[in-house]
């Protein structure tokens, strides 16, 4: 895993300035150094493109982050609403969880009626089976930039549906 | 939403899609579209945010609207893996080794906790071979051995494939043993949706399922919480489970190389064996399993006692 290591060390003002760009600000570098102690525990593996790599995992790490701190702050929020509140019984958190992941799978299938057969078809490939969209072109015999733009519109779609269910 | 609010969410989809992409190269423009606004990095990470939430539920949706609400738990062929397979292999391209993801293996008698994002974690058996990708969706391969996964609810979702059985999880704490053909899974917290494109079955804390590949059939049992993941902690714990599988899990966790006399193998065990004790004196575990054991060559065989 060296290759990879040196290949960040290479770019790290380049990767700095990205994840800046992201607006990590002061946690950029902390960032940089956590995907470095995941590359040191990682099995070497060759990968063709080693800085397009870095920049994918970096991206990676951003969106996870934005979603823990999302979360803590509901949780926070949360907290604070039912500080109040005495209560005897207390739905287990997991139980919570399955509830509204029932809920929210007929919500996502209705919404999902909202793009053409062909166009769920790209997205779950994509986001279900992982397929590159070069793969999903081939197998369905239409060009890229017809995936692309099909996968467009249901990521605009899904956060229409995000933006509803979170207003509920 | 304003015209250009919905104006910002299409250029950050163009990115999004485009950035989704293995062989993206731009990143460089990609940098200077994000700082042009706060608003910019905004827009793309809530797009990204919000799909990669919604991920679980896709997971789960049927592929094919015609197979919708089958009574009984009957698997088809995983259609889709084998087309994306089908594809590659016809245009001659070979899989790019980031989509193979990094691959960990495990020696025999050796432990391993791989942390995936934000607190989950992979603790690895002896004997264990995984693949992990983690773009564009979390993704584990398991080709042989054991591992207990521990999952937060609130981070993507782990695919786990073993066989062609495919296991869909969000949050939970779950255990996956591979050996040669066969995948068995067990739950302790949580849930697990196993083959969530066909059989859709749901497998509960304190559920589990053996299952052969290729099997048509997929049923669960239940099983006791507490001996999942008991390996973690240098402890086998067993009710009623034949020799053999007994033997395949001390291969694992000690590194010590036992065989089982075949009339032997289907006999039932029940208790507790400490992998710290059968290590240092494979012999002592004769009497624990009402058997001889043996040295025969590099082997130490589990036969009548």
């Amino acid at each position: 895993m060296s290759g990879l290591l040196d290949v960040m060390e290479a770019n790290r003002p380049q990767l700095v300035r990205y994840l800046r760009a992201q607006g990590m600000g002061e946690d950029a570098e902390d960032i940089l150094q956590d995907l470095r102690l995941k590359l040191l525990d990682a099995a070497p593996g060759p990968v063709g493109n080693p800085l397009g790599y870095l920049y994918r995992a970096l991206t990676n790490m951003v969106i996870d982050k934005r979603r823990a701190d999302i979360q803590r702050r509901k949780r926070d929020e949360q907290w604070a609403d039912n500080a109040d509140l005495a209560s005897d019984v207390t739905s287990a958190p997991g139980q919570e969880r399955q509830l509204d992941s029932e809920r929210t799978l007929g919500r996502v299938e209705e919404a999902l009626g909202g793009l053409t057969p062909r166009a769920r078809d790209i997205l779950l490939r994509h986001r279900v089976d992982g397929q590159t969209q070069r793969a999903i072109a081939a197998d369905l015999g239409i060009s890229q930039s017809t995936v692309e733009s099909d996968l467009r519109g249901a990521y605009v779609l899904l956060h229409d549906l995000r933006k509803r269910l979170d207003e509920e | 939403m304003t015209k250009r609010a919905e104006h910002l969410l299409d250029e950050a989809a163009v990115w999004l899609v485009r950035t989704g992409d293995p062989s993206f190269d731009d990143w460089d423009d990609f940098t200077c579209w994000l700082e042009v606004d706060p608003a910019h990095a905004e827009a793309y990470q809530s797009l990204a945010e919000s799909a990669a939430s919604l991920d679980p539920a896709l997971a789960q949706l049927d592929r094919d609207p015609v197979e919708a609400n089958a009574p009984t738990v009957r698997r088809t062929r995983p259609w889709a893996l084998a087309a994306s397979v089908a594809a590659f292999a016809a245009l001659g391209i070979t899989v790019l080794p980031e989509l193979r993801g990094t691959t960990y293996e495990t020696r025999p008698g050796e432990m391993r906790t791989i942390t995936l994002a934000a607190g989950d974690t992979l603790v690895l058996n002896g004997g264990t071979r995984i693949t992990v990708r983690n773009l564009p969706g979390r993704r584990v391969a398991l080709d042989r051995g054991q591992m207990l996964l521990r999952l937060d609810g609130d981070n993507r979702p782990v695919t786990v494939l073993s066989g062609d059985l495919r296991l869909v999880d969000v949050g939970t704490v779950f255990e996956v043993a591979r050996d040669e053909k066969t995948t068995r899974v067990t739950v302790a917290e949580g849930a697990v949706m196993v083959d969530p494109k066909s059989a859709r079955l749901r497998l509960d804390a304190g559920q589990r399922l053996d299952a052969r590949d290729g099997d048509a059939l997929l049923r669960a049992v239940p099983a006791p919480t507490e001996g999942v993941g008991s390996w973690t902690d240098g402890q086998l714990t067993y009710v009623a489970e034949p020799i053999e599988r007994v033997a395949a899990d001390l291969v694992r966790s000690t590194g010590v190389d036992f065989s089982v006399d075949p009339a032997m193998r289907r006999l039932p065990f029940s208790g507790t064996l400490s992998v710290a004790a059968v290590r240092r004196d494979p012999v002592s575990l004769g009497p624990l399993l009402g058997a001889t054991v043996k040295r025969s060559d590099k082997q130490w065989v589990i036969g009548k006692g």
